[in-house]
């Protein structure tokens, strides 16, 4: 009977968290459209940083509005009102958090992926590309871990100003190896070791905080 | 939905109190007429936002003056040759006494005294 | 299941700045216990205990018969909570909220629901956020009462609420009660509405129950004695009284015992009563917790 419940309480923060889906959906793939077939390196250049905050925006306004902001605002007093356990709330809020990043997150991953792949667009775009928007994923990880497992909003705050800036850190960095920039631009994607391993932290760093915080959530004794 | 009951916030006596001497008015004006049956304690105290225990009170309180009768633990019913205008006027007198007696005490007069004084009323009237 | 209705044994919690200790209370089912404490007593974490938003470091809590937190979900089928500082989906409507809740509890009762839309003066369409603090304490009511649950949970239900909405919520709660299996507990510092409506009351301050009796017991033991005390008359300390204040020629004694024979004594001594007044719960409750926080502090 219960399990049903949590089913209903995913649902209906997917009901909530849809016009956020939506408009990242759209923004994104405008993003993507400018950048792709924009005709030239200022377009692309924009194109591209816009792509990025879209996706950025999608991570910080999901976990913000659905975990932050419900814990901030006492409604998640009303949530657990209702015949859940204080685990299973937090279990519901990680599942539907993590599906409704990870919908928007991939279509639009895969479809620029696509289009570098189907189009005269250099593929070796397509290893930096993946580079950067595993980062993004994994600073979603994380940000979800802290605001779930944790009670402090200035944790949260730090975290989004960690993730913002840092993100500037990866990018420079893989653009400042010759091995990476070169093969940027080449026809062929090209998997340099640096890529490599940033994308092995981006996926490991991504599943042990989403571990992290199951394990803090189901030991937790007080849930305010 | 008719509260057959009102507290008066102003009223500084306790709420039972309240309770019993609305009840006997009811029954005293013939509302509730011998034999008939009082709402259940619960109904009272929910039609009236009161405790149960405090309608409990009264009407223990009442039963025991013999003004109700409670059958079988559960439904009380006006009881039979209730004598209430002699009583309700009685009540009445004990309240004028009191008052008179609070203003006997702060005259700093003895009860003798006070009694005095009553006779001479009563020989007036 | 069981007769109480709510059973906490010896339970204790302890925060950084606060420590809830030593708590033992029962409400059998058919009843209404007032919790009156001042700011910070607890009230709000004793009542997170009994929902398991808080777990309890010793002690016993068991709520409708199940044991919590253990058992957390199982009583929430049956137990309803409000609290103060609760809030709704601002964004979403009065409606929406309601059909949630609906798909949840199959002890929604629809027509109860519409009954109190109109009660409480409410409309599906409005927007949560457009309501009233006044509005929006009625719509959350409204959204726990419409599913009859056995047990109710209300932290400062009437805290912040104008007399008018005051009275439309305590005649609702009221009315709950029709059914004997059912009970409340609520906290407030409003001591009129506790003094009104409640059948059990618990004076709780700084995280420990100070008193806890019927409402009548509470109403006919304490009394305030007015005494005239003639010169060279020093009174005697009996037992049952609280507080003794002297001032010139008068004498106020605070009893929590009150009796004839406790008057008679002072007679005795030599006083004369000039007064015995009732006093009011919330006169009960200050000279209590004075009275407490006086000795915890010898």
């Amino acid at each position: 009977m219960s399990r049903s419940v949590v089913t209903r309480l995913i649902l209906k923060d997917f009901y909530l968290q849809w016009p956020t889906l939506a408009g990242s959906l759209l923004l994104g793939f405008a993003s993507l459209a400018l950048a792709l077939f924009g005709g030239g390196p200022i377009t692309f250049y924009v194109g591209s940083v816009s792509f990025l905050c879209v996706l950025i925006l999608l991570n910080v306004l999901l976990v913000g509005s659905s975990v932050a902001q419900e814990k901030k605002d006492r409604v998640m007093l009303f949530v657990l009102s209702l015949p859940v356990s204080t685990t299973q709330y937090a279990v519901a809020k990680l599942i539907s958090s993590l599906l409704a990043f990870l919908v928007p997150f991939c279509l639009l991953g895969a479809a620029a992926l696509l289009v570098i792949a189907l189009t005269p667009i250099p593929h070796g775009l397509m290893p930096l590309t993946a580079a950067v928007m595993m980062y993004v994923c994994l600073y979603f990880c994380i940000f979800l871990a802290v605001a779930l497992a944790g009670d402090s909003a200035l944790w949260n705050t730090v975290v989004i100003i960690f993730g913002n800036v840092t993100i500037n850190f990866l990018i420079a960095w893989l653009l400042s190896r010759p091995s990476v920039a070169v093969a940027a631009k080449g026809p062929v994607a090209i998997w340099p070791p640096e890529i490599l391993a940033s994308l092995a932290v981006e996926i490991l760093g991504s599943l042990l905080a989403l571990a992290a915080a199951l394990l803090i959530i189901t030991r937790k004794k007080d849930f305010l | 939905m008719h509260s057959y009951v009102t507290i008066s916030q102003a009223d500084r006596r306790p709420m039972y109190l309240q309770i019993i001497e609305q009840i006997r008015h009811r029954i005293a004006v013939g509302d509730w007429k011998a034999g008939d049956e009082l709402p259940s304690i619960r109904a009272l105290a929910v039609d009236t936002q009161v405790s149960v225990i405090t309608v409990k009170r009264a009407y223990l309180e009442l039963e025991r003056e013999g003004v109700i009768v409670t059958r079988q633990g559960k439904a009380s019913f006006v009881a039979e040759n209730v004598d209430l205008g002699s009583q309700l006027r009685r009540e009445e007198l004990d309240q004028h006494l009191a008052a008179a007696a609070q203003i006997g005490r702060e005259l700093a007069l003895t009860p003798e005294e006070l009694i005095e004084r009553l006779r001479v009323q009563m020989a007036e009237g | 299941m069981t007769d109480l209705a709510i059973e906490l044994e010896g339970v204790a919690k302890a925060f950084r700045f606060f420590a809830l200790s030593d708590v033992s209370l029962t409400l059998p089912c058919g009843q209404i216990m007032g919790l009156v404490g001042p700011n910070g007593a607890g009230k709000s974490t004793l009542i997170r205990i009994l929902m398991s938003l808080i777990h309890q470091d010793r002690g016993q809590v068991r709520v409708l018969g199940r044991s919590m937190p253990e058992e957390q979900v199982a009583a929430k089928w049956q137990v309803g909570y409000v609290s103060e500082d609760m809030r709704l989906y601002g964004f979403g409507t009065l409606g929406w909220h309601m059909k949630f809740v609906a798909s949840i509890y199959p002890s929604w009762d629809a027509p109860y629901a519409q009954t109190l839309l109109k009660r409480f003066n409410l409309r599906t369409e409005q927007q949560i956020r457009s309501l009233s603090h006044g509005e929006r304490a009625k719509a959350t009511l409204l959204l726990m009462l419409a599913r009859r649950p056995r047990l109710l949970l209300l932290d400062e239900p009437t805290t912040g609420l104008d007399p008018v909405a005051r009275h439309e919520m305590l005649i609702e709660l009221m009315d709950v009660l029709r059914d004997e299996r059912r009970a409340i507990l609520f906290s407030s510092h409003n001591t009129q509405d506790v003094e009104q409506i409640s059948d059990q009351i618990t004076f709780i301050d700084r995280g420990r129950i100070i008193d806890s009796s019927d409402k009548e017991t509470f109403i006919e033991h304490w009394r305030r004695l007015k005494l005239e005390v003639p010169a060279g008359v020093t009174l005697p300390t009996f037992a049952g009284v609280v507080d003794l204040e002297v001032s010139g020629r008068i004498a106020t004694v605070t009893t929590n015992a009150h009796s004839d024979d406790l008057v008679r004594a002072y007679v005795n001594a030599g006083a004369a009563v000039h007064e015995i007044q009732r006093m009011t719960l919330e006169e009960i409750f200050v000279a209590n917790v004075m009275a407490s926080r006086k000795e915890r502090a010898s």
